[in-house]
């Protein structure tokens, strides 16, 4: 199996900081906004959002402690300690199944952008076919390419969201983000529950630690990818709702891209941003759905024993099948939404129930070995 | 040369990958596509009975320089104008096609024009719902009113331009005079729409000489329709109060002491709006402050370097722009009875809690809230000549 063979399948803290990061910044960037702006109501959905990176760090800080009882293996292989073989097979595989419909849900909204800004008249299925005929090559080469790839990839998606950000001013007004706290405090708290869900993606340290060379690097790799993500999800939602009005952030489907089509810079100069913003959007969203298809197709792997790379091939058919499942705009976000609940489940809960059982189990343990 | 198998598959490939590239269901022939620079919207006089209303659309494509000098010593157009009617906006674009054969493309449009009796008759939050799904229309699109007709606007007069460029361009030159309102984006336009904010936008007439704007319109929030013009007066006033953007512009006052002639130039205005709230009694104070510099007086000596003819013509070119802010004033706030200086917004900031009470029906009780405006000028220089006397 791959993890026996640790030499080869190592990664660095900074690469798995890198992946945190980008397994969360997908299709959060682009539908966020909307999604706060709906449930707040009021200009302060950036802080809701802030105050759910900490929340997500919490997560994050049980993810990667639970992680780090088991060095070297992952949460396929542990699970079925922690709770016994069929119980935690169960849950290994719903997790893989959670993986392998995030990578649905990826490449339909993938497509959806592709065909709505770029390429009107291609066929959605061909967009989504090619970005899988490209994926799959770097899926099967395993989790030291991803994480070179990813480590060469995010800083240029983070400087193209700088800049992007930096552009916007133009059109930023800061009187559309005041009042700040008009109307006390829970209209913040509305804005908890979608800006959560957008956060998930931080879980891939569950299996991602246990090809760390340094393991005990795991929490400050989580913490800064998430902090990364925090950051810049608050930047944007702040500049969508700064440079649109929360009014009419509403009122949009992909508020990022409205923002991207109002900047212009004086004398023509420069227009047009959303073009470069769709095509880097694009490697972003192959980087994260290159992540999903590896966890997935690894846990199959790992929970059947054998290669990950032969589930890699099969679980293709049913990513796609999941992409062109939802008929319509609308169902696709509610399969968004649906993903996220299943997410905050499965990462915010039983990892802790996880976590007690485990410290419960070495207690019990000790006392035998003491006895 | 000895060429491997391996090598010689790759070399297939790199010849077979073109191919497929050229297979593109979104290619465009530049040739064959009709970009439209600007759209005109009017509302025709012959209106049906009892059906739905129908507007009627000018569209106004670059046609690319063609070599036909031989032919005539004429000036070639480099554009042309089609028009179409229907109930909605898809459907005249879709009649466009019976007559054309080049399909409409708007990723290099530069200008809406809706026409006063459309923007009367009709919600603009319709009009430009189709401009705002379309993702080839940039939201930075620049939307401008037009008294009489939209398609009048896009009449080629004695300049040799296209009228769309053209009016493209006057919209930037907001910055070389307060006569008017800043430059309204389609991406603007909607934000206010939806947040029922009244606002001014700059409007346009078509004259012997091309088109020509002038003043501005105000478009009531709640309704999201037309409710009247400003004159140039009122459009500056309205610009004074809202401050900011503006950064060249002449005030003329007069001198108190010799009833003389003064030309103030603006570089810089800040206005800042303040709620008062006492109890139920809510009024605002307008401070309105602004830096320039002296471009002309028609005063004897006019002594510049005297720091009191300074004075006095700071305080005559205040009590002037007192006064026009005052007549702005008037016009929306007491007789349109809109908000477009956004009084509203700065209460909602200060007092929220005073906001949420006031806000349903914010303008009727707006237009009885008393104002009051604080002009304060800091003329700091004065050109080459000081005085016209040593």
């Amino acid at each position: 199996m791959k993890t026996n063979d640790r030499s080869k399948d190592s990664i660095t803290a900074t690469q798995a900081a890198m992946m945190t990061a980008k397994a969360m910044i997908g299709t959060g960037i682009l539908v966020l906004p909307q999604s706060i702006a709906k449930s707040v109501e009021t200009p302060d959905g950036w802080l809701s959002v802030l105050l759910s990176g900490i929340l997500a760090m919490l997560c994050g800080f049980v993810v990667v402690k639970l992680s780090q009882r088991f060095p070297g293996r992952t949460y396929y292989q542990y699970s079925q300690e922690i709770v016994g073989k069929w119980i935690g097979a169960c849950i290994g595989a719903g997790m893989c199944l959670y993986y392998i419909f995030s990578a649905g849900y990826l490449l339909r909204v993938m497509g959806e952008v592709v065909r709505m800004y770029l390429l009107d008249k291609t066929p959605i299925v061909i967009i989504m076919l090619t970005f899988m005929g490209v994926a799959i090559y770097m899926t099967t080469a395993g989790i030291n390419a991803i994480a070179q790839l990813i480590e060469l990839f995010l800083p240029i998606i983070i400087l193209i969201m700088v800049v992007f950000i930096i552009f916007s001013f133009r059109d930023f007004e800061l009187d559309n983000l005041r009042p700040v706290l008009g109307e006390g405090f829970a209209p913040v708290l509305k804005g908890i529950k979608p800006s959560i869900l957008s956060f998930s993606g931080f879980e891939v340290m569950l299996f991602v630690t246990a090809f760390m060379s340094e393991p005990h690097k795991a929490i400050r790799a989580i913490f800064a990818g998430i902090g990364l993500t925090a950051v810049l999800y608050t930047l944007v939602v702040a500049v969508a709702i700064g440079s649109l009005t929360v009014e009419e952030v509403q009122t949009v489907t992909w508020p990022t891209m409205s923002v991207a089509m109002n900047i212009e810079l004086p004398g023509g100069f420069f227009e047009r941003f959303e073009s470069l913003f769709t095509v880097l959007w694009v490697i972003s969203m192959f980087t994260a759905f290159v992540l999903y298809h590896y966890g997935g197709s690894l846990g199959f792997g790992q929970l059947t024993g054998k290669k990950f790379q032969l589930f890699a091939y099969l679980s293709l058919p049913l990513i796609f099948m999941i992409a062109i499942w939802p008929s319509n705009l609308n169902k696709l976000f509610k399969l968004g939404d649906y993903i996220g609940y299943a997410s905050f489940f499965m990462f915010g809960i039983i990892p802790v129930m996880f976590l007690i059982l485990a410290a419960v189990r070495r207690a019990q343990h000790a006392n035998k070995r003491a006895q | 040369m000895q060429i491997s198998a391996r090598n010689r598959s790759a070399l297939l490939l790199i010849i077979v990958f073109p191919l497929l590239l050229a297979g593109c269901w979104d290619r465009n022939e530049i040739e064959e596509t009709g970009i439209a620079l600007g759209i005109g919207i009017d509302f025709p006089d012959e209106q049906e009975k009892g059906a739905r209303p129908i507007i009627a659309m000018t569209h106004q494509f670059a046609l690319p320089n063609q070599f036909s000098e031989s032919t005539s010593s004429k000036v070639q157009k480099d554009y042309v104008n089609m028009s179409s009617k229907g109930p909605i906006v898809f459907d005249n674009i879709r009649e466009l096609s019976t007559r054309s054969a080049r399909p409409p493309n708007y990723e290099h449009l530069q200008v809406i024009v809706i026409s006063e009796k459309a923007a009367r008759a009709i919600d603009l939050k319709n009009v430009i719902n189709f401009f705002l799904r379309n993702t080839e229309t940039r939201r930075s699109i620049r939307v401008v009113l037009s008294h009489g007709k939209a398609s009048d606007i896009f009449q080629q007069q004695k300049s040799t331009k296209t009228p769309a460029l053209e009016l493209r361009e006057l919209t930037d030159n907001y910055r070389k005079t307060l006569r008017i309102p800043p430059p309204l984006t389609l991406g603007n336009m909607s934000e206010h729409l939806t947040g029922q904010s009244s606002f001014v936008m700059q409007s346009a007439a078509s004259s012997p000489e091309g088109a020509k704007l002038s003043g501005g319109a105000v478009i009531k929030g709640t309704t999201a329709r037309m409710i009247g013009f400003l004159s140039e007066t009122e459009t500056v006033g309205v610009n004074w109060l809202l401050g900011g953007n503006h950064s060249n512009g002449i005030v003329e006052g007069v001198e108190p002491n010799s009833g003389a002639m003064l030309g103030y130039e603006v570089r810089k205005i800040t206005s800042s709006i303040q709620p008062i709230v006492q109890g139920d009694n809510i009024s605002f104070r307008v401070k309105i402050k602004t830096t320039g510099k002296l471009r002309e007086d028609w005063a004897f000596p006019g002594d510049a370097f005297d720091a009191d003819f300074i004075n006095r013509a700071e305080q005559a070119t205040a009590a002037k722009i007192k006064q026009i802010a005052e007549k702005a004033l008037a016009k929306t706030q007491r007789q349109y009875k809109v908000d477009v200086a956004h009084f509203g917004k700065r209460l909602s900031i200060k007092q929220p809690a005073v906001w949420k009470r006031v806000k349903d029906g914010w303008e009727e009780r707006f237009s009885r809230m008393p104002v009051s405006i604080e002009v304060e000028v800091d003329i700091q220089e004065f050109g080459t000549r000081g005085t016209k006397r040593n």
